[in-house]
């Protein structure tokens, strides 16, 4: 439970939960926090916003014990404090979720809980623990389900999980990385809520976060970090314009790509692709695709969203030409394909961005050039690694996508950069039909940007883009269309322009569109 | 006495020289650390025991040096793969084959020389059930001791909170890094112990059932033990049911040749482990596994 001992009498300050004071953590030669000061209060949210890279998660690992700051000081209720490890911070009443999540998919629930607690016996009492979970769920509006198997929850309940078990270690201070990233609209206003509800009870609550609408929504004090240095401290959201946030953030304005005014309807071209009531099995056997049709259409943005996992890879495999449905027919150019047919439909011009990169783009020990020349060696005998080089470099000055060297290997580039690499390949290849999966997952707001804008150009110059994104925002600003999938299904296809946040977060949900 | 008990009382101490050896690569497993040394913690409790026993003349002083000898080649893989990040396999085989040379070295004197096995401890009343009462009832306390361990090491691993923190080590270390223990140390403990006990089960071997020693006696209980613990889908009662399977068929072949029957006596020998597999590789399509998570690369196990 969170403790309550901050109240303070009136008349004299307050003590701040937190202050950090010249905070300075180095990687080698790369000065990640170079002198980072903010203050955060009891019962305040306190915004942390950067683009990648300014520091925000070292910042913050620093504040839960994970790193050591080379120098700087940490101020606890007034005292200086060192927090030698996580364990430490829990001591200490500081609770963090992070962003890749910290359960155990194998356990049950109550037993994740059990294992951060420090206060679990030798012999473990289920049934006690398990309503302990329950109260403090029922408290905060955080529904769980203390026995099941973390490994079958959704991915909200899975952070939901996450938040139960570092509130029973009872905290007055929430430090929250990207928390919404993963979560459908109706379940970033439940967070929002438990969030105030902490926030009356005291608790002061540090959200990392690259949205300003969200800063705009819950947060009473901004801090903006780049290049590891705080640009803005302590400022109260509500006296700074979205343009300045921005510049304080990238170091520069950006603009940004206006809703494109789309047609409603393209009725005389032909699609390029169509589904027509395909079903995919999984590898374990569960449905990822249940009865879908679509079509994909030339010079069209078709939009698909959904929560994590609700089909968008089977789908986008299935585009691919990777997978064999179980049922249902494929259309490629009004003829029927029989999948798998990998090379027939990249024959047809139907190019990818990979839903992981890493995993998927990636050969370890490779460089950059190297990636280019695979990219096109399609069909070709010769393997010319200069020409690559060359290549690349043009493909930058096209995509603007501030590409890495060729000479890189790309296995020890950040995630940040081998997405720029993938989408700088992708963007400035000629195609019929782009398939583009989280394309700006994890990009700063200047990448984010221009890749926006080449996916625009891309479809103004006659391609189909099916852009597959769990940001809403970004489905709403460039797609014609919007198809939204819930548990392998389609619940509904609806125009971009006549959608909203609420229309296509129901959808999610699994509640079919109204005929 | 019937033929059930006959077989009985063959099938349980061979079961039970397996079982140990297997609960210990459980332990060992679920902590995320294969130990394919477990073989060679087996041939150095066998001998060891034997010696110590021809030493002292106290078999359960020689019990206690097998669990030594066991625990000093786990901390010896242990110390390898958790400390020094060897290959999990290759540093497993090494041990093995480290202890095969090692045993039949020092082992050579000791070659012939017959001890009294450790003596049946026949339980009142229950020694007395017609059948199989003889068969459980009437061995020695490591077949007892057996008997327990299995419920102790389930209790252990479901309801504690050290045989919790086991299983997350063996799931995701990093998990339990951020929760305040430290996976290296468990690791290494679960290791050293869960080849204490696979010295253990060569103990049950050369001073619980046959009284002395020989080279390379263990016969491959070692790598069944592995294989048990894979097929039994990393649980402790599928451990118990694999090892008394492997047991059951052990003495079903040993009456067949004790009873004249003409066949190969080699394929005999190699009908308990024959059995053993396929039985288990039957049975390990059903259910769920349990395999750790951090184990599913290195066995290459998909889910």
């Amino acid at each position: 439970m969170p403790d309550q001992h901050h109240r303070t009498t009136t008349g004299s300050p307050p003590t701040p939960t937190l202050e950090v004071r010249e905070l300075v953590k180095t990687f080698g030669t790369v000065r990640a926090n170079d002198g980072i000061s903010f203050t955060i209060m009891p019962g305040e949210v306190h915004a942390l916003l950067g683009e990648n890279g300014a520091g925000k998660s070292t910042l913050v690992k620093s504040l839960y014990g994970v790193h050591q700051p080379d120098s700087g000081q940490i101020l606890r209720n007034g005292e200086p404090v060192t927090i030698h490890s996580p364990a430490t911070a829990r001591e200490l009443g500081i609770g963090m979720v992070f962003q890749d999540m910290r359960l155990i998919p194998a356990l049950t629930v109550w037993e994740n809980v059990a294992l951060h607690l420090s206060d679990t016996p030798f012999a473990l009492r289920p049934r006690a623990l398990r309503a302990r979970i329950t109260e403090t769920s029922e408290r905060y509006g955080l529904a769980t389900h203390p026995g099941r198997k973390v490994e079958h929850l959704s991915i909200g309940e899975w952070q939901r999980v996450e938040l139960v078990k570092v509130l029973l270690g009872g905290l007055d201070m929430l430090i929250l990385d990207e928390p919404t990233s993963v979560l459908t609209p109706q379940e970033v206003s439940g967070l929002f809520d438990m969030v105030a509800r902490l926030k009356s009870e005291g608790v002061a609550i540090v959200i990392i976060t690259h949205k300003l609408r969200e800063v705009r929504q819950i947060a009473d004090k901004v801090t903006v970090l780049r290049g590891g240095r705080t640009i803005l401290s302590d400022a109260p959201p509500a006296t700074l314009s979205d343009d300045e946030l921005i510049t304080a953030m990238v170091g520069e304005p950006v603009a940004i790509l206006e809703k494109r005014s789309t047609s409603a309807e393209h009725a005389t071209a032909e699609p390029i692709i169509g589904l027509s009531g395909v079903s995919v099995r999984r590898v374990d056997g569960d449905w990822g695709l249940r009865e879908v049709s679509l079509e994909v259409l030339p010079g069209q943005i078709l939009g698909v969203a959904g929560v994590a996992g609700s089909g968008q890879d089977e789908l986008s495999e299935t585009l691919l030409g990777l997978r064999q449905p179980h049922s249902g027919t494929v259309m490629l150019d009004g003829a029927i394909v029989e999948l798998p047919a990998v090379a027939r439909m990249r024959k047809a011009g139907v190019i990818a961005v990979a839903p992981d990169p890493i995993r998927q783009f990636v050969v370890p020990g490779m460089s950059a050039a190297q990636h280019a020349a695979l990219w096109n060696a399609a069909g070709s005998y010769s393997f010319d690694t200069r020409k690559a080089d060359a290549d690349l470099a043009r493909r930058d000055a096209a995509g603007q996508l501030r590409v890495v060297a060729g000479s890189r290997r790309m296995d020890r580039l950040s995630g940040g950069n081998v997405q720029r690499a993938l989408l700088t390949l992708a963007l400035t290849s000629p195609c019929r039909v782009l398939v583009a999966s989280y394309p700006t997952r994890g990009l700063d707001i200047l990448t984010t940007e221009r890749t926006r804008t080449l996916l625009k150009e891309l479809c103004e110059a006659g391609s189909a883009v099916v852009l597959i994104s769990e940001d809403l925002d970004e489905l709403l600003t460039l797609s014609d269309r919007i198809a939204v999938l819930a548990g392998g299904r389609l619940t509904g296809i609806v125009p971009a322009a006549a959608a909203d946040r609420r229309s296509i977060g129901e959808l999610m949900t699994g509640k079919e569109a109204a005929a | 006495m019937n033929i059930v008990g006959e077989v009985l009382t063959t099938a349980i101490p061979g079961s039970v020289a397996l079982l140990y050896p297997s609960l210990g690569e459980l332990i060992s497993e679920r902590s995320g650390v294969t130990n394919l040394g477990t073989e060679g913690a087996m041939l150095a409790g066998a001998l060891s025991g034997v010696a110590v026993t021809i030493a002292t003349g106290n078999p359960w002083l020689g019990v206690l040096a097998s669990l030594v000898a066991g625990a000093a080649c786990g901390a010896l893989h242990a110390g390898a793969v958790v400390w020094r990040r060897a290959n999990q396999l290759a540093s497993g085989l090494v041990v093995w084959f480290l202890a095969l040379g090692v045993t039949s070295v020092l082992g050579s004197p000791l070659n012939g020389q017959v001890i009294d096995p450790l003596p049946a401890v026949r339980i009142p009343g229950l020694a007395d059930i017609p059948g199989v009462g003889p068969a459980l009832f009437d061995q020695n306390p490591l077949v007892y001791l057996a008997y327990v361990a299995v419920p102790a090491l389930w209790f252990f691993i479901t309801y504690t909170r050290p045989g919790l923190t086991l299983r997350a080590t063996g799931e995701r270390p990093a998990v339990v890094f951020a929760s305040g223990s430290h996976p290296s140390v468990i690791r290494f403990a679960a290791v050293t112990v869960g080849s204490a006990l696979a010295g253990l089960g060569g103990a049950q071997l050369s001073i619980g059932i046959v009284g002395n020693w020989s080279d390379d006696m263990t016969n491959g209980y070692g790598f069944v033990a592995v294989a048990v613990v894979i097929f039994a889908r990393w649980s402790p009662i599928g451990v118990l049911i694999g090892s008394y399977l492997f047991g059951a068929a052990l003495a079903v072949s040993s009456v067949v040749q004790a009873n004249g029957i003409a066949v190969n006596q080699y394929l005999l020998d190699a009908l308990p482990y024959a059995i053993t597999i396929v039985v288990l590789v039957i049975v390990s399509g059903f259910g769920r596994s349990n395999a750790p998570e951090s184990q599913r690369d290195a066995l290459s196990e998909t889910q």
